[in-house]
């Protein structure tokens, strides 16, 4: 059961928000990673290649949007979900087009985990069709 | 020697300096004394009369010469010839000496003789006493150019009785009397007369009155003559002044004696002749003639020459008849010519009342003056009050217009004006409360009556601004001004009270809008930093609670297992300490401090706006749809028991908005109209119904009513239910952010329309009205 549980990379420089994602996603089995800033999840998901990245935006050094991008470029499937503590945040259209990043934007406080963890495990699934046909 | 000398001169010049100064003196003497004598020396003039003194005809030339000489210093002597007694040519030979004697003492300027004797007489002496003095004569009964023959230095006035005008005048007076008799004598003049009644007899022909002369006769014949006539005749009197024996009569005593002796109507020729008994005539009378003879002296004495003033041939004749004759012998008064002087005619009643007259006429016209006078004030005052009354109806209607109350009020604080919007205020009519203590009149303003006595004292304006006070319930402000009347000392005040309720609701509206703005400002920038750390309590609570509770969680069980608890005694343990409840505690708590968050953030403007068109009818029935489920209304009421009554217009347009802006407005309004049927408790046993229509009366908008049958609010909360923060709930049930966020997304976001009416026990209907074309059309 754990061989099929895909990894997940957690980037947020909130010490509690990273650790509660980790602890959920490491509850329902996932494999976990963290990152407090943009720079170093690049380094973690180049060593660790996540099935998806949950994504916040405002970072100290380089933002969410950048690390979207820039991750694309060496890891151009994985599902990225965005999770921003700015209400009512719209990414740029060019970061929302991306078919790897995932349509709805999540709002800290995340009062239902169970649906970001959904959302990502589906996101991962479409991402993964789409690197098959790629 | 020499010295001496020069001292002799001097003194010698002394002497002379004093007899100029005498002769100065006597000269000035002497000029004086001269000029008095030249004072003395006066004109003198000599009436040379015919006759005597006492002869009335004489006496008449005397009185008109004495009372028509002009000229200053006129010195007039009268001599009179008295030929009528005397005529011998010794006589008059003294008499030549007598004058010589008197012209040779005292040189006459001008010699005045009157009537013919004297004339005569001058004519043949004149030259020899007075030389050529000039001669002005009168009372010369038909005068002809011959008589003048041989004089130089003459001038006079003829005396003529006008016997055919007063033949005239007879006749014309008298016509039924068919004989005249003309009665003279057989003088010098007697023949005259005679003369010219022949002339006039052969100028008037046969068919006229018949003219018989009576001359010739005794007194005794005279009178016999006067009996004997009838009265187919009447009669003219020349004179009689000597009869056939010599007889000699006064004037008066010949005219008495033809009164006396006949009943006919007597004429006379001359006014000496008119007494009692004699209608009148065409008059020739001494003063005339005396007074044409002075003024001429006048003008002698002025410088004209003699020879350069003219001979009055015409004698100065006039018509005279005597009033109560006139009336006995029934003349006819239309016959009268114009000129004539009526004697004794009764006084007319402006005669008779003349000086009465005058002074009732001065009086009516002093009156009239007044009448005037006071008409003409009457109509200045009448137009000065109508101009007044014109000027004070429009300040009136300017004080009244204005959108203040203005109180006047005197030194006292009584009311001494009140406007029309006092009157509204207070419901006291201007009748009611002039007079009256403000305090009494108006009783809010007692507490004034420290800034009035403060203004008329210091002599400035007095300014309170927002003053509050209740009117039904509701605190209204007005700014209280208070204006000293200054003018010729201290008369009062003005007090002007300005309803500024609605500037200071306006005002705090803004305030709180301002307020809400920045606060919406300030929300967007911490936002990021409180959802932080709210998503590491909530989330981490979240994960907690699935730590402890879940006993399924492969991980739990591992770690209950290396703990050597099985899971179920730790869930077991959980629930009974209530952990789990404890733990959504703080998820609910965490999550209600986001929503804060995400309220205060609708304040914020926003310019990136996902709009996009939508059928209001749909969005209306997933709000209702969403109100039934909602977790909030499900918690306090039941949002099923609710009847719904739709009333949808078909085919309506769909509108560009922001949808869940619009789903907010609308639950926001249903939540309240829920909320304030299911909490009345004087409605709990009524069906709740909301009442939504839909619809598009004006092709511009869309509107949505949403009506409720609840409590409704009274027209205080009406008004103010816009209005951030203000809320009818308790504290902790809401932040009374609701509504005045919905108006604010409504009118701000969208640019539409929001209101509400409400009838109190009749529910309330919110309006919401959406431009078709979008908020920015």
């Amino acid at each position: 059961m754990t061989a099929v549980m895909p990894t997940v990379l957690i980037l947020d420089d909130d010490d509690a928000v990273r650790e509660s994602l980790l602890y959920y996603f490491e509850d329902l089995g996932w494999g976990v990673h963290g990152a407090g800033t943009a720079e170093e999840a690049l380094v973690v998901a180049r060593q660790i290649n996540p099935a998806g990245v949950v994504v916040d935006i405002r970072l100290p050094g380089m933002d969410g949007c950048s690390f979207i991008l820039e991750l694309e470029k060496t890891h151009p499937h994985v599902a990225c979900v965005i999770c921003t503590g700015s209400p009512e945040y719209q990414p740029p259209d060019y970061v929302l087009i991306r078919p790897q990043v995932f349509a709805k934007i999540f709002s800290k406080p995340v009062s239902d985990l169970g649906e970001l963890a959904e959302s990502m495990r589906q996101h991962i699934m479409n991402c993964n069709v789409k690197a098959i046909h790629d | 020697m020499k010295k001496r000398q020069c001292t002799y001169y001097l003194l010698d010049f002394k002497k002379i300096s004093s007899f100029i100064l005498l002769f100065l003196f006597f000269l000035i003497l002497f000029c004086s004394t001269a000029s008095a004598g030249k004072t003395d020396s006066k004109f003198h003039i000599l009436l040379f009369n015919s006759y005597h003194k006492g002869y009335l005809w004489s006496d008449e030339i005397t009185r008109g010469v004495e009372e028509n000489l002009t000229k200053d210093g006129v010195v007039l002597h009268v001599e009179y010839m008295d030929t009528k007694r005397h005529f011998d040519e010794g006589y008059l030979s003294l008499l030549s000496q007598l004058l010589l004697l008197k012209h040779a003492k005292c040189q006459y300027d001008v010699v005045i003789v009157s009537d013919n004797s004297a004339f005569e007489f001058i004519k043949n002496r004149g030259q020899a006493i007075f030389g050529n003095t000039p001669i002005i004569f009168c009372g010369l009964n038909y005068l002809t150019e011959g008589d003048l023959k041989g004089m130089v230095q003459v001038s006079g006035v003829n005396e003529e009785a006008d016997l055919e005008g007063n033949i005239n005048l007879i006749q014309r007076l008298h016509p039924q009397r068919h004989n005249l008799v003309v009665v003279t004598d057989n003088t010098i003049t007697g023949h005259k007369i005679q003369q010219e009644v022949g002339r006039i007899q052969q100028s008037l022909g046969h068919d006229s009155v018949g003219i018989e002369l009576v001359y010739d006769v005794t007194i005794t014949e005279l009178k016999e003559k006067l009996r004997s006539l009838d009265n187919n005749t009447s009669l003219l009197f020349t004179f009689f002044s000597r009869d056939r024996n010599g007889v000699f009569l006064e004037y008066d005593e010949s005219i008495a004696t033809v009164v006396e002796n006949t009943d006919v109507p007597i004429y006379v020729s001359w006014k000496f002749s008119l007494r009692d008994g004699v209608v009148g005539g065409y008059l020739t009378d001494g003063y005339g003639q005396g007074q044409e003879a002075a003024e001429k002296v006048n003008l002698i004495l002025a410088g004209t020459p003699v020879s350069e003033i003219p001979i009055t041939w015409k004698s100065p004749n006039r018509f005279c008849l005597e009033y109560a004759l006139l009336k006995k012998f029934n003349v006819d008064f239309n016959r009268i010519p114009e000129d004539a002087e009526i004697l004794h005619s009764p006084p007319t009643f402006v005669q008779e009342y003349r000086e009465q007259i005058i002074k009732v006429g001065i009086i009516i016209g002093v009156l009239i003056l007044l009448v005037f006078a006071l008409a003409y004030g009457l109509i200045r005052s009448t137009r000065a009050e109508e101009t007044l009354r014109r000027a004070e109806n429009f300040i009136s209607n300017i004080i009244d217009s204005m959108p203040s109350v203005l109180v006047g009020v005197d030194v006292e604080g009584r009311v001494t004006h009140w406007n029309s919007r006092a009157r509204t205020a207070t419901g006291l009519s201007g009748l009611q409360v002039i007079g009256q203590p403000l305090e009494q009149a108006f009783p809010r303003l007692s507490t004034e009556m420290a800034q009035v006595q403060e203004a008329m004292r210091t002599r400035e304006v007095v300014l309170q601004p927002r003053q509050a006070h209740r009117v039904d319930n509701e605190t209204c402000y007005e700014d209280v001004t208070v204006y000293p009347l200054v003018s010729n000392g201290i008369e009062g005040a003005v007090i002007r009270l300005d309803d500024v309720t609605e500037k200071v609701r306006l005002e705090e509206m803004m305030v709180q809008s301002e307020k809400m703005l920045s606060v919406g400002g300030l929300a967007a920038g911490m936002a990021h930093e409180i959802n932080n750390p709210l998503a590491g309590m909530i989330q981490t609570a979240n994960v907690m609670r699935d730590r402890l509770s879940n006993r399924e969680m492969p991980a739990n069980i591992r770690a209950a297992e290396a703990s050597g608890i099985p899971m179920s005694a730790i869930y077991s343990y959980m629930e009974a300490r209530g952990i789990p409840k404890m733990l959504d505690r703080i998820c609910e708590s965490g999550a209600r401090a986001a929503e804060i968050v995400t309220n205060m953030l609708q304040f914020a403007r926003k310019n990136s706006s996902t709009v996009s068109s939508h059928d209001l009818v749909s969005l209306m029935d997933q709000c209702l749809e969403l109100a039934g489920s909602d977790y909030d209304l499900k918690k306090h009421f039941d949002f099923r028991q609710i009847k719904i009554v739709k009333k949808y217009q078909k085919d309506l347009p769909l509108i560009p908005c922001e949808k869940s802006k619009i789903q907010q407005v609308i639950l926001n309004i249903l939540r309240n109209g829920a909320e304030a049927m299911q909490t009345n408790p004087d409605q709990t046993d009524k069906e709740h119904c909301f009442t939504i229509e839909i619809n598009q009366r004006d092709p511009g908008w869309i509107r949505l009513e949403i009506a409720d049958n609840g409590p409704g609010m009274d027209e205080a909360t009406r008004k103010r239910v816009f209005e951030p923060f203000f809320t009818t709930k308790p504290v902790d049930m809401g932040t009374g952010l609701g509504l005045s966020v919905s108006y604010f997304i409504i009118t701000e976001n969208h640019n539409g329309r929001m209101n509400v009416e409400s009838t109190v026990g009749e529910g309330a209907r919110f309006t919401i009205e959406l431009r078709v074309g979008g908020k920015n059309i």
